[in-house]
């Protein structure tokens, strides 16, 4: 064993002195057999040697040969091809285009192409067209309702606003654990960071929405571990692998897309018009609506629809790109600029991309790309007890929120314990101005046929600078504060693989691949906070009186060394063993090395079979895998640490912290299981594929909150376990497919149900931000993430004639009743859904493209955190029944509580403003305190485009093709939700705790037009 | 064999990195802006846990305060404390349990194995303070098992009885002799300018710890009136500053500001959460019925602000909008008042305070020196407060405050420390001692609304705080407020 591995070293030294003899010259041109047209990067090999070459930009090869060998010609999506050569010199191929989809290729993990036939677990590609046609300037918005069995969900209607993705389900029982997925672009880790600015106060991008979608090939989502195994413990929660575009050889393009959009709020919380301002019935000072019945001919305003306006998105992206035989590129500049919808909201992004690879010779090829970002923009403040939204929500209707300066330019507002939204959002803000560079460069050697050695190293570096501030008066600064915040990130990754692929009889071929990776990632945050303005309106850090700073500069870094083997049996059975140690610098020194495998079967039976390719069922694939992932912690966990402590009277000190780590920290581990298949049918027209995974994540590191009694808010530890099993099903069918009319339908439908198996000892529950006390996610064992509790209305449940099971109990006050005490919770709803699905298609038909996208979501309780707002101001539309003597419809008990006896409830009671504001078993019941169930059918996208035919075009030699599109997303929504839309999150893109809405700048309705020429 | 192997592979492939071992880039792990224990020092340490004892003092009256009807609440969600809504005192919850008395034993425990009694002492001493008010908010609490992770992470609950008589007790006079200890002889040994409250004065420290022994006996005079007699003797060693000067208390200042002027003063007067309670405010107005007639307490202008109205009117407890002529009320905490300044302290025990404990455990038995402690009492506080000389002693001589130790009542003391102790959820403690007597407390009424539906009339008690039950399973069960805790049985 050992001598193998030398022999490994032995071979990576000499490879490069490895030298072919030679005979005699042939040369030719490969074609396609469809259309013609020459083939550049054809594969051209000799079979008994393996050495050979690829076609130039022409379709020409030339290559030195022996008389008698037989040459293979092989391309991607095309039948390969031998010819013996017969002295020939001069040999001309028309290959013929391989039409089935069993040979479609996908990038996996590391970059590696794979044909798709051979995987052993589910992985989804999105091409290039399906990212550029929904016009979204954050890609993964783009992938919305696409992707089976992965739910993305927008953060808001804030200009650049963060967008969350999630695979599955929720592996974690932590609130702040990130359980996004990893990205990779170009087999090189990127950040996807949500840098957090307060948790609900603003919705921060998330840093994937600095690449240009243009820029992009495809992105394929790899699942579960099995399918990203390769990239060791931080795809854990999965892996989207981006592939860029890059030049082709031999045409030289370049191609221009502008669009431009209209942005608008298309849901708001219904208001009631008929009370005015003022409070119990009367004109008051007060910030309620609970004031007398609006006298005719008083203005009344909405303060939704003068708030919120049409926002723009304008994105301008030219690429040009070529090449040629030895070498190609790809340039890309692109500027996207957006107004929000609220006041002050807006954000931009420019981005610089070259891309280049260089074939030194037959066997060496060199790659760099480097992409320079530069993002960042403008939005107010909002939160949950205080911004923009927050205000908007509580302003009466009987005065103009949009009067509101005075001539001296200071606030006018109708009430004191108030701000206006206008004067908020034009004063509390956040501005973010990031730099980035996303570069890599990289070395494949192929000394022979079956040997194959490829480096790569990348870096994702940017900075932040951040600039918060509020105005001297604000309800929430009234002496005024600012803070400056300087994140720095850099993440540098090496890959080292080498491959050898080995045909080793007619039936058995084998690849072995070797690898080697090396993470290092800096992150450093520096933030001065300063307090009390010297004078107002200057939007300095210079202007404060007294300043806090914090520094932070956490590392990480991550060794990995791996080994995949491939075996396939005639292309019908293949095997995938993978095996990984990771070594990270988190966790304590003894456990800081783990292991973990994975074994994957891809079995084609319908080739084992014998299936006729004519017959109904033309492919099938049954899938197995089992895999393991190891997890770290985050940097600095361990033990007990002190900070220093903010000087007082001129004293500093020392200060305990309030978290604190084991010392014996083990590796958290995610085991997934998969099972899947893949059925062709009517000759490859539909194809379906069904999957079924179980994902256990073990061992959590999890900051468990312990009883502050122990002297600690949070003990770092490995605990719990929670199960998320999926079921995913994915249609696709070619219905028609001729020249003038092609007609596509894809749909999807995914389910995911966690269950928590454990929790940390002596911990009974772990409450994600309970930021209404009426209604909280609470994780318990047996639970599930996302579940939600409060104390909903008592419902019949004994009746002995049973004709009054489920009805309202009503007690005899006349009012519903709430169970107490109230120190017990009751399960009400989780906040994630039953299931998602969606729903798309695509027509042409000569030069008209139409597509439509449909994105489906069953249940899923959401938290409006507006809807109490509206109830105990009086201004929403529910408060308009008030001063009204009503009963509620449900039974009292007459009888006694072990003998019940119902009666249809008649007593009446008054609904008034206290009953709103303070009536106890009202306010409490999650059916008046916003939740609500957040299902919907949404039209994400619809997409109308025209090519301009030929004959059209100005000058047709130098135009090669254009196109007009308009593309509208989230043009219609139908919910039961009332309110924002549901889709949005109150808690950003960054958080594990989904289902709250309603305090954050709500998700937007979008039109573009766009057009798009190539030159 | 099979490690070897591994080993080997490792080394192979970290040596096509360029770096000097795999190992150093491993041993990074140690956060380079924070400390560990090793770097930590019992004069660093005293700064936090002086003002996290000082935050609680505070936290537990944020809201609190409404029990004791000093303050009665203005926004709907604290009026509906001040009206007996559940109510678990969590943010002194987490001031108390996971910052003062974690910190205050880690500095103990430092103290007393580096030999540095008077460091122990003080820890002593802030963490008997601090436990005290915690047991007389809900009763039974972590104490043997807290604070100590590497055994428990979940602390069993001590009952009151058990912390009063064995944790309290030891603290105290653990305190008092570790106070009594002389000098280091090294400076470097000796508690410095990083003492917040004393700056190192030790004598002064002692006598807050004889002080709050004091206290601690006062409140179990009821279940032992021997104690009444061991409070007087402590009093006497206690806190000898008629000026107010050596109050324990930490004066806040421009920079760090005192938190009732971040919480009221400095808020929009529409939103302030709360405002002085009719109560406090009629019975310094003279216009309590059958209490004080038409004297006017020249504390009432110091204390709150009506904005140079005419008249001063607070809030009723336990009311909305303008019921009970709640919209009426025209006085406020602002920075005009002595507490809503930047610069205000918050006490924790003050002269003013031990003279009253001393004039009530004197009540019974020698009522001259009551009568005398009682007016010393009154003078410190107005002294306090900043009263000018004349227009205390146009207060005290009045007939209704010198009325002649025989004439003294215990409700003329008790009321004149709950005006004394304004803003101090001491307070609370002695109402709840005297079962809420309007005989003693003449005048108080329950809050306007009950929103225990009758269930609690009294409050008696705080609820456990909503974040503990989820992380200790041994949380004790209360039905409601109004169950009595051991101490006031």
């Amino acid at each position: 064993m050992k001598k193998n591995l030398f022999s490994v070293l032995i071979l990576l030294l000499l490879a490069t002195l490895h030298a072919i003899g030679q005979e005699t010259v042939v040369s030719g041109t490969v074609t396609s057999s469809e259309d013609g047209l020459v083939l550049p990067g054809v594969s051209v090999q000799i079979k008994s040697s393996g050495q050979g070459t690829q076609t130039n930009a022409e379709g020409k090869f030339t290559l030195r040969v022996k008389a008698n060998d037989v040459l293979v010609f092989s391309y991607l999506g095309y039948v390969s091809q031998e010819l013996a050569i017969n002295n020939q010199t001069n040999i001309n191929v028309s290959l013929k285009q391989d039409n089935k989809a069993l040979n479609e290729v996908v990038v996996t993990a590391l970059g590696v192409k794979q044909n798709k036939r051979s995987l052993g677990y589910s992985v989804q590609e999105i091409t290039s067209q399906d990212i550029t046609s929904t016009n979204q300037a954050n890609p993964l918005n783009a992938l919305k309702g696409k992707v089976v069995g992965v739910q993305i969900t927008g953060s808001g209607g804030a200009a650049g606003a963060g967008t969350r993705v999630q695979v599955r389900g929720i592996n974690s029982l932590s609130p702040s654990a990130d359980n996004q997925p990893l990205f990779v672009i170009d087999g090189i880790p990127v950040s996807n960071a949500t840098d957090n600015f307060g948790a609900d106060n603003f919705q921060t991008p998330n840093r994937i929405a600095d690449i240009n979608p243009d820029d992009i090939e495809s992105m394929t989502i790899l699942k579960g571990p099995a399918a990203s195994v390769l990239y060791g413990l931080r795809a854990a929660n999965g892996a989207v692998v981006i592939t860029t575009k890059s030049g082709k050889s031999g045409r030289t393009e370049v191609s221009y897309r502008t669009s431009y959009s209209f942005d608008d709020v298309a849901n708001t919380p219904p208001i009631q018009t008929r009370y005015g301002n003022g409070n119990n019935g009367a004109l008051a000072s007060n910030v309620n609506t609970w004031g007398p019945p609006i006298a005719p001919g008083t203005a009344v305003y909405n303060p939704y629809d003068l708030y919120f306006k049409t926002g723009h998105q304008l994105q301008n992206s030219v690429t040009l790109s070529g090449g040629n035989d030895k070498a190609n590129y790809y340039t890309s500049f692109s500027n996207f600029d957006q107004t929000g919808v609220t006041p002050n909201s807006e954000y931009g992004r420019t981005s610089v991309k070259m891309a280049g690879t260089y074939r030194a010779s037959d066997k060496l090829k060199f790659d760099a790309s480097a992409n320079y970002v530069n993002s960042g923009g403008t939005n107010p403040r909002t939160g949950i007890s205080s911004g923009a939204i927050f205000y908007l929500m509580r302003h009466t209707n009987t005065v103009n929120p949009a009067d509101y300066l005075n001539p001296d330019g200071s606030q006018k507002v109708y009430n004191a314990a108030i701000d206006n939204p206008f004067y908020f959002s034009e004063n509390s803000f956040l501005t973010d101005k990031v730099n980035r560079i996303i570069g890599n460069t990289g070395v494949d050697y192929s000394p022979n046929n079956w040997l194959n050695f490829n480096y790569k190293v990348g870096v994702d570096h940017y900075t932040d600078f951040r600039k918060s501030y509020n105005e001297v008066g604000l309800l929430i600064s009234r002496l005024g504060s600012m803070s400056e915040q300087r994140i720095g990130y850099s993440e540098i990754n090496s890959n080292f693989l080498a491959r050898a692929t080995k045909q080793i009889n007619e039936d058995f071929s084998a690849t072995f691949l070797l690898g080697h990776s090396y993470t290092a990632i800096k992150r450093s945050s520096l933030s001065t906070n300063g307090s009390q303005a010297v004078v107002p309106g200057l939007e300095s850090i210079n202007n404060y009186v007294v300043y806090t700073t914090a520094s932070a500069n956490p590392q990480r870094n991550i060794i990995g060394v791996f080994g995949d083997l491939k075996l396939a049996y005639k292309n019908q059975l293949f095997l995938d063993l993978t095996a990984r140690n990771d070594w990270s610098s988190t966790l304590p020194r003894d456990n800081r090395s783990f292991f973990y495998p994975s074994a994957s079967l891809a079995y084609i039976f319908t080739d084992a079979l014998n299936l006729s390719k004519e017959s109904f069922l033309s492919f099938g694939k049954l899938r197995a895998s089992y895999a393991e992932v190891g997890k770290d912690a985050d940097p600095y966990q361990i033990g007990v640490y002190y900070s220093t402590l903010q000087a007082f009277s001129g004293v500093s000190g020392i200060n305990r912290n309030i978290t604190f780590g084991s010392e014996t920290l083990r590796p958290e581990r995610t085991k997934g299981l998969e099972f899947g298949t893949e059925l062709r049918f009517f000759k490859d027209k539909i194809t379906l594929d069904a999957n079924y995974a179980i994902t256990n994540s073990v061992d959590q590191i999890v900051p468990v909150p312990v009883s502050y009694a122990s002297g600690f808010d949070l003990f770092v530890t490995n605990a719990g376990e929670i199960r998320n099993n999926s079921l995913e099903f994915l249609l696709t069918a070619n219905i028609i497919s001729n020249k003038d009319f092609k007609w596509n339908l894809n749909a999807n439908w995914s389910q995911t149900k966690g269950r928590v198996l454990s929790m940390p000892e002596g911990v009974n529950e772990i409450t994600f931000n309970p930021e209404s006390p009426w209604n909280k996610q609470i994780i318990k064992r047996g639970g599930r993430p996302g579940d939600w509790y409060g104390w909903p209305y008592r419902r019949v449940t004994d009746d002995p004639t049973g004709v009054n099971n489920g009805k309202l109990l009503i007690g005899n006050d006349g009012f519903p009743i709430v169970p107490q005490p109230l120190s017990e919770n009751y399960l009400i709803g989780n906040a994630f859904p039953d299931w998602i699905g969606g729903l798309g298609s695509s027509f042409s038909y000569k030069n008209f493209d139409f597509s439509f996208q449909f994105n489906f979501r069953k249940g899923g309780f959401v938290n409006d955190i507006s809807k109490w707002q509206r109830y105990i101001t009086g201004i929403g539309a529910e408060t308009e029944l008030r001063n009204a003597v009503v009963v509620f419809n449900g039974v009292r008990n007459v009888g006694t509580p072990t003998a019940p006896q119902y009666v249809v409830n008649e007593t009446p009671v008054t609904i008034d403003q206290n009953f709103y504001n303070n009536a106890f078993q009202y306010r409490l019941a999650p059916e008046n305190n916003g939740f609500q169930d957040g299902s919907w059918i949404r039209l994400q996208n619809i997409s109308l485009g025209y090519r301009l035919p030929k004959s059209l075009l100005p000058n047709s030699s130098f135009v090669k093709s254009a196109s007009l599109s308009v593309t509208a997303n989230n043009l219609w929504v139908t919910t039961p939700f009332v309110g924002f839309d549901p889709e949005s999150s109150t808690y950003g893109a960054a958080s594990n705790a989904v289902g709250y809405v309603g305090t954050g700048i709500p998700t937007t309705r979008n039109i573009y037009l766009g057009l798009n020429v190539t030159f | 064999m099979k490690t070897n192997k591994i080993k080997i592979l490792t080394y192979a492939f970290c040596g096509l990195m360029v770096m000097s071992s795999c190992e150093k880039q491993l041993d990074i792990n140690q956060d380079p802006d924070r400390l560990t224990g090793g770097q930590v020092t019992e004069a660093g340490l005293l700064p936090s846990a002086i003002q996290y004892t000082a935050t609680s003092f505070w936290n537990v009256g944020q809201f609190g305060n409404f029990y004791p009807q000093y303050l009665a609440g203005n926004a709907n969600q604290a009026a509906n404390i001040d009206s007996y809504n559940p109510y678990g005192f969590d943010n002194i919850w987490e001031s108390a349990y996971l910052r003062a008395l974690p910190t205050l034993k880690d500095l103990r425990e430092r103290a007393e194995q580096n030999n540095l009694p008077h460091y122990a002492g003080i820890a002593k001493l802030l963490t008997a303070l601090t436990l005290m008010q915690s047991t007389d908010i809900w009763g039974d609490l972590p104490y043997s098992e807290a604070f100590n992770p590497s055994v428990t992470l979940s602390p069993r609950y001590d009952s009151q009885e058990d912390i009063y008589n064995n944790y309290l007790k030891s603290l105290l006079d653990g305190a008092i002799a570790d106070l009594s200890q002389p000098q280091p002889a090294l400076a470097s040994a000796r508690v410095g300018t990083t003492d917040l409250f004393y700056r190192g004065n030790i004598d002064r420290w002692l006598r807050a710890a004889y002080t709050a022994r004091g206290r601690y006996y006062i409140h179990l005079s009821k279940k032992n009136a021997a104690n009444a007699a061991l409070a007087v003797t402590d009093i006497d060693r206690g806190i000898n500053d008629a000026t107010g000067a050596s109050d324990l208390q930490l004066v806040y200042t421009t920079e760090r500001n005192h938190p009732w002027f971040t919480n009221l003063s400095v808020t929009a007067a529409a939103s302030r959460y709360a405002r002085p309670s009719k109560y406090f405010v009629d019975l310094l107005n003279g216009s309590l019925t059958g209490v004080y007639p038409a004297l006017f307490d020249p504390r009432l202008p110091l204390l709150v602000d009506n904005g140079g109205a005419a008249s001063y009117i607070g809030r009723p407890v336990g009311t909305q909008d303008n019921e009970q002529g709640a919209n009426l009320a025209n006085t406020d905490i602002t920075a005009n008042t002595y507490y809503g300044k930047t610069t205000s302290p918050v006490p924790i025990l003050t002269y003013a305070e031990a003279q009253f404990i001393k004039a009530e455990a004197l009540f019974s038995v020698n009522k001259l020196e009551a009568y005398n402690a009682y007016l010393s009492g009154i003078r410190a506080s107005m002294q306090k407060f900043g009263v000018s000389t004349a227009n205390a002693d146009l207060y005290v001589n009045n007939p209704l405050i010198s009325k002649g130790f025989n004439a003294l009542t215990l409700s003329d003391i008790m009321l004149q420390k709950y005006i004394a102790l304004f803003l101090q959820m001491e307070t609370w403690t002695d109402m709840r001692r005297y079962d809420y007597d309007t005989n003693i407390y003449r005048g108080l009424t329950p809050p306007f609304t009950n929103r225990t539906n009758g269930a609690v009339q009294w409050i008696q008690r705080g609820n456990y705080p909503d974040n503990e039950p989820g992380r200790n399973p041994n949380v004790p069960r209360i039905p409601n407020q109004g169950v009595k805790l051991w101490l006031f049985q």
